[in-house]
């Protein structure tokens, strides 16, 4: 690599906090790509968790090379002067926060719902919070410098573990980079992808996940492929169910795309009820939308004579849509299911003409 | 910060100034740890607020409800102008005061349910709760479904020693979704729920301090832990089992813990198959995957195990017209309403709404006439 960009990249790389630091941010972008193209095998649906994992193992370099860093002398000054003073700046910090206590304070006091109430406690809430994490993270990133220093202290005295450290150090950031490369792969698969997809059925054996985090999977039977596993990581924004209402023995459809790369990848998946329709209509025999779905449900499955039975069933209850049940005839003359169309022109004809005759 | 080119000889020190940021860090996180579950009526900024909140947290709810509940008396700077009811009186306390407000008031509006409210919470201040429910009596059958009527009988049937009647009014209320206006209402309950906590154990109106606890879980997160505890000691004792497994479920529900909730409600519904707000529970859950089947049967169960009581209207007119486009469904359901309470005003409402949706709008008309007169009979001041 030559010219200004090799060069930069070479700055870069001296930079050893820096570039760990990157890498960092580069395994998290991609981990959430990947969960974004969600790959339907059994094994690459768990591509976001070794994301994850890689994450944690690069935060643990990172938090080597701080402890071990040299920093130039300017930038150690700068440092030893924020240190110097870090007790003022918490106080100052924790000071601060008193707003919070009293914006949420102000906001109990207003009368009603506005948005400016909302908003205070919103406030309120959120500086706690806010000031919380910073905390939480500060210290434990603290803790984890100076355990970090312990354990080369005690590494430093034996070569072979010393060796060992090095050697770790970089196969995690040749593996990051292998998981950064195959992240962006799935990312080009999904993203270029103009196949148009296929809908599978199948039922949850099993969900599981970390909780805490968005890291949930649904291991499903494929009704269509007996024996085959569909693993899918449960994305509630696109799958419009949370991974906690989720259990075994729930029947799903799961909308699959084959890939640019023919790498095939889960575009979303929705509980299917379709199966609890007739028992639906059974319990409820006068309600109109189960059974007009159940009669297209069944005319799609070639069920004729039972659509039919069913339209006219309908046509009873609700004798004022002709239009759907004159649809059901027209679809069934269509198929060539003469008799039945006829029987439900009859069937239905009768109450119409009840209804319109003299009172 | 990089570079070891340009780097000093020594990497950097942890100076003493460090530890101590640190140590004040952990401090406040501690702190916070610990008050930021709390909302803002339990952090109170009075003369005795301070107190209060360190005798909530080191659990003597009954004195720290006390001392909270001083913490709001003050001068008495509403008029009467502005304080009908006589609540603002008594929150400052000033119960004479109070009293005198709510009479008047209730001498010019004999039907004003909020100040027969307030005599009843004054009567529970005076720990005279016989004469507490007699006034919150009055007030619920004027407006039956009155939330802070509902909880402070509540309270005076927990001190009465009617532990039975009090779940059932906590229920009434909490199924509301509202923790009620009054600010007192929250001191009241965990004054009650630290004086029977206090009872020798075999004494302690288990399922009813499960009730008392969730209710104050509304304020605090960490009460869901003791509401649970004293659910599972009630169900073990077989002190109204389905509703401690309701609390169980409600609770497990709030935690974000949703199979166990699922589970608690159906074992709710094995110690009392018509028990009305576990069915209507699980339809709300059912309604929440789409599962249409069991939304279905839960929401119509809940019905048919309370008929006459309004609150299921709502939820079953969602799912039988709404969901299922069933009016007709929903109609043969108010008449049955109707067979058994004539003068209920919501079930004329919904029939005339399901009639109309079926095309009878004459008699639709009928219905909704009744439902406005009714009505008008069951509000304030009429």
């Amino acid at each position: 690599m030559t010219g200004v960009v090799g060069q930069a990249v070479r700055r870069l790389l001296r930079l050893p906090v820096l570039t760990i630091a990157l890498l960092c941010g580069l395994t998290l972008w991609f981990a959430d790509m990947a969960g974004t193209y969600r790959p339907a095998h059994w094994l690459l649906a768990l591509t976001m968790l070794a994301g994850g994992i890689l994450l944690a193992l690069d935060a643990l370099i990172l938090t080597r090379r701080v402890a071990s860093a040299r920093p130039s002398e300017v930038s150690g000054h700068v440092i030893e002067v924020a240190l110097r003073y870090a007790p003022l700046v918490v106080l100052n910090l924790i000071l601060l926060n008193v707003l919070a206590p009293a914006l949420g304070f102000a906001a109990a006091l207003m009368d009603g719902v506005s948005w400016i109430k909302t908003w205070l406690t919103l406030l309120g809430w959120l500086s706690g919070r806010a000031l919380f994490w910073l905390f939480a993270i500060a210290v434990a990133g603290l803790g984890a410098v100076v355990a970090m220093r312990l354990a080369e202290r005690v590494a430093r005295r034996s070569p072979l573990v010393a060796r060992a450290a090095s050697i770790a150090d970089r196969g995690i950031i040749a593996l990051t980079a292998i998981y950064c490369a195959w992240a962006m792969v799935l990312t080009f698969n999904g993203t270029f992808d103009r196949t148009p997809g296929s809908e599978r059925r199948g039922e949850i054996t099993a969900v599981w996940g970390i909780a805490g985090t968005p890291l949930w999977w649904a291991d499903l039977q494929s009704a269509d492929h007996p024996g085959g596993l569909v693993r899918v990581l449960v994305f509630p924004e696109r799958d419009r169910v949370a991974p906690a209402l989720l259990s075994p023995g729930q029947r799903v459809r799961v909308h699959v795309r084959g890939g640019l790369f023919g790498l095939a990848w889960v575009e979303r998946m929705r509980l299917d009820f379709e199966h609890a329709l007739e028992p639906l209509v059974a319990s409820a025999p006068s309600a109109a939308i189960p059974r007009r779905h159940l009669v297209e449900t069944l005319l799609r499955g070639g069920r004729w004579t039972e659509a039919a039975e069913h339209a006219r069933a309908y046509a009873r209850y609700h004798p004022g849509d002709r239009e759907f049940v004159s649809r059901v005839s027209a679809a069934l003359r269509e198929a060539r299911q003469g008799e039945p169309a006829a029987q439900l022109d009859r069937a239905v004809g009768a109450p119409l003409a009840r209804a319109q005759g003299p009172r | 910060m990089d570079g070891p080119a340009r780097s000093s000889s020594s990497p950097l020190r942890l100076r003493p100034a460090v530890v101590v940021a640190t140590a004040l860090a952990l401090v406040w996180s501690v702190a916070y740890w610990q008050l930021s579950p709390l909302s803002p009526s339990l952090i109170q900024i009075s003369r005795t607020g301070p107190r209060a909140l360190l005798l909530y947290l080191s659990g003597k709810s009954g004195d720290a409800a006390r001392a909270y509940r001083a913490g709001q008396h003050g001068q008495l700077r509403v008029s009467y102008a502005d304080d009908h009811t006589g609540y603002w009186a008594l929150y400052a306390g000033h119960a004479d005061a109070a009293t005198k407000r709510a009479r008047m008031t209730l001498a010019l509006v004999p039907g004003a349910a909020d100040a027969r409210v307030t005599l009843g919470e004054i009567a529970l201040e005076r720990d005279r709760p016989a004469e507490a429910l007699a006034e919150f009596g009055a007030a619920l059958r004027r407006r039956p479904g009155d939330i802070d009527a509902l909880y402070l009988a509540a309270v005076a049937l927990g001190r009465t020693g009617d532990p039975g009647g009090a779940i059932d009014h906590l229920n009434r209320a909490l199924r509301s979704g509202s923790a009620g206006k009054r600010e007192t209402i929250v001191y009241r309950i965990m004054e009650l729920a630290g004086d029977l906590g206090r009872r020798a154990p075999a004494e302690r109106p288990l399922c009813l301090l499960a009730h008392l606890h969730r209710y104050l879980r509304i304020f605090d997160e960490r009460q869901g832990a003791a509401a649970m505890a004293y659910a599972r000691q009630a169900i073990d004792a077989g002190d109204r089992p389905a509703d401690a497994y309701l609390t169980l479920g409600v609770v497990h529900d709030k935690r974000g813990e949703y199979e166990a909730a699922r589970l608690a409600m159906r074992r709710a519904l094995i110690a009392d198959p018509r028990h009305a707000e576990a069915l209507r529970w699980l339809a709300v859950e059912a309604g929440k995957v789409g599962d249409l089947l069991v939304q279905h049967e839960m929401i119509t169960r809940a019905f048919d195990a309370a008929p006459t009581d309004a609150f299921y209207f709502r939820d079953l007119e969602a799912v039988l017209i709404g969901k299922l486009g069933d009016p007709l469904g929903m109609a043969t359901r108010m008449r049955r309403t109707l067979a058994l309470d004539a003068d209920n005003a919501e079930a004329h409402g919904r029939l005339a709404r399901a009639l109309g949706a079926l095309g009878e709008h004459a008699r639709a008309r009928l219905h909704a006439e009744r439902f406005v007169e009714l009505s008008a009979r069951g509000s304030d001041g009429r």
